[in-house]
């Protein structure tokens, strides 16, 4: 979605995205691995998992995230070994506004 | 299928011509650490003139990627490679007589970086088996504002293709191989790593080679006469990044395959061997035959 500014540059409304892997498919289950998009920028979080902005996907739901992939349950259905790394939610929310010249 | 090294070394093919004997450094405990976690550190092990001169070496003519003549150089075949702590190491877990490294490659990073994607280095293979070992070897201290290899502590375990994981970020108790200067890091091949962010300007030097096995497993590392394999703690930290209780299964088959007896290995589920607990008694489902 883009708007006209008043200085005639256009202003593109951009897509936050948060990266959630959790040790269970449970809203409530503590996040394993985070990464996150914000105006169009990429940022892994700290490097301590304690001053992770979301310890579990709930307490990103409660901050305005919403949830456009759940976890992908058949990587889990192979008793034989593990697939992938724990439960990844895939959340979204509206980003910011940034200026593209017309 | 788990091929057993008779496998490996027929139907690869594997001739090793440069080949290394020494005494085992690592006892039982050690070696189950090392399936645990898919790595070792040996910090401090090379000397600092060595550090120095490998540095020196790799800063003369033009700088490349795969500085694979610095193995035709007796110093550092010596004090590197054959090192005797890092040898003594490969030595336990690859047995005797293992093959030598014949290519050597340089992940030189001028930093400040951001961190690199998450991967696991192509053509990985995933088991219980171990034929050779990817070894980093750190001539210069590398700070955690330098960017240091991270590493995903048991993820030697998890299968996943090279490229279906980039969108992991931060992990939780991931590993930052912060070492100082003639720091050797032993790692399974298959291991989930990444060069961290950094914040520093600095040339991060870190070198690359591999080792091979050239005989069938065996358990002649140094034996601990106290070390019960049936009462052994499988388990790994948390977080183990599996399903409960898969960390000790998995570790268990590797432990085997290593001491040779991976034809033995067997769970039986429930609460038997090899989960963890406190029991009064031995576990049941010890697998026949191991001790």
């Amino acid at each position: 979605m883009s708007v006209k500014s008043n200085s005639d540059n256009r202003k593109l409304h951009i897509q936050d995205l948060l990266y959630l892997n959790a040790t269970a498919n449970s809203l409530t289950s503590e996040v394993l691995a985070m990464r996150i998009v914000e105006n169009g920028e990429i940022s892994d979080g700290p490097d301590n998992a304690d001053d992770w902005p979301y310890q579990c996907v709930l307490d990103a739901i409660r901050d305005g995230w919403h949830i456009i992939k759940f976890p992908e349950l058949a990587l889990t259905m192979d008793e034989s070994r593990t697939y992938g790394f724990g439960f990844e939610f895939i959340l979204t929310r509206n980003g910011g506004y940034i200026e593209e010249n017309s | 299928m788990v091929l057993g090294l008779s496998s490996y070394l027929r139907e690869m093919e594997v001739i090793l011509r440069k080949t290394h004997d020494c005494q085992p450094t690592l006892n039982d405990s050690e070696v189950l650490n090392f399936c645990k976690n898919g790595f070792l550190s040996l910090e401090s092990v090379v000397d600092p003139n060595i550090n120095q001169m490998t540095l020196d070496y790799l800063n003369s003519g033009s700088q490349r990627s795969e500085p694979t003549d610095i193995l035709d150089e007796d110093w550092f075949l010596d004090a590197v490679i054959k090192n005797p702590q890092a040898a003594g190491a490969i030595r336990s877990l690859l047995g005797k007589d293992f093959g030598l490294p014949i290519l050597m490659s340089s992940h030189r990073t001028q930093t400040p970086q951001s961190s690199q994607d998450w991967h696991i280095d192509g053509n990985s293979k995933f088991g219980p088996q171990l034929n050779y070992l990817q070894v980093f070897y750190l001539p210069q201290e590398c700070t955690r504002e330098m960017g240091p290899t991270e590493l995903i502590p048991g993820s030697h375990f998890m299968f996943t293709h090279r490229d279906a994981i980039n969108s992991l970020g931060s992990v939780r108790n991931s590993y930052y191989a912060v070492a100082p200067a003639g720091s050797i890091i032993i790692t399974h091949y298959a291991i989930w790593h990444r060069r961290s962010s950094s914040s520093v300007e600095s040339i991060r030097e870190n070198l690359k080679y591999n080792y091979w096995r050239s005989v069938e497993p065996n358990r002649d590392w140094l034996i601990d006469p106290d070390f019960d394999v049936n009462t052994a703690d499988y388990t790994s930290q948390h977080p183990t990044y599996r399903e409960q209780f898969r960390d000790a299964k998995d570790v268990a088959e590797m432990y085997l395959w290593l001491r040779g007896e991976h034809d033995k290995f067997r769970s039986v589920g429930g609460q038997g061997w090899p989960l963890p607990g406190t029991r009064n008694d031995i576990p049941y489902g010890i697998p026949k035959g191991i001790n």
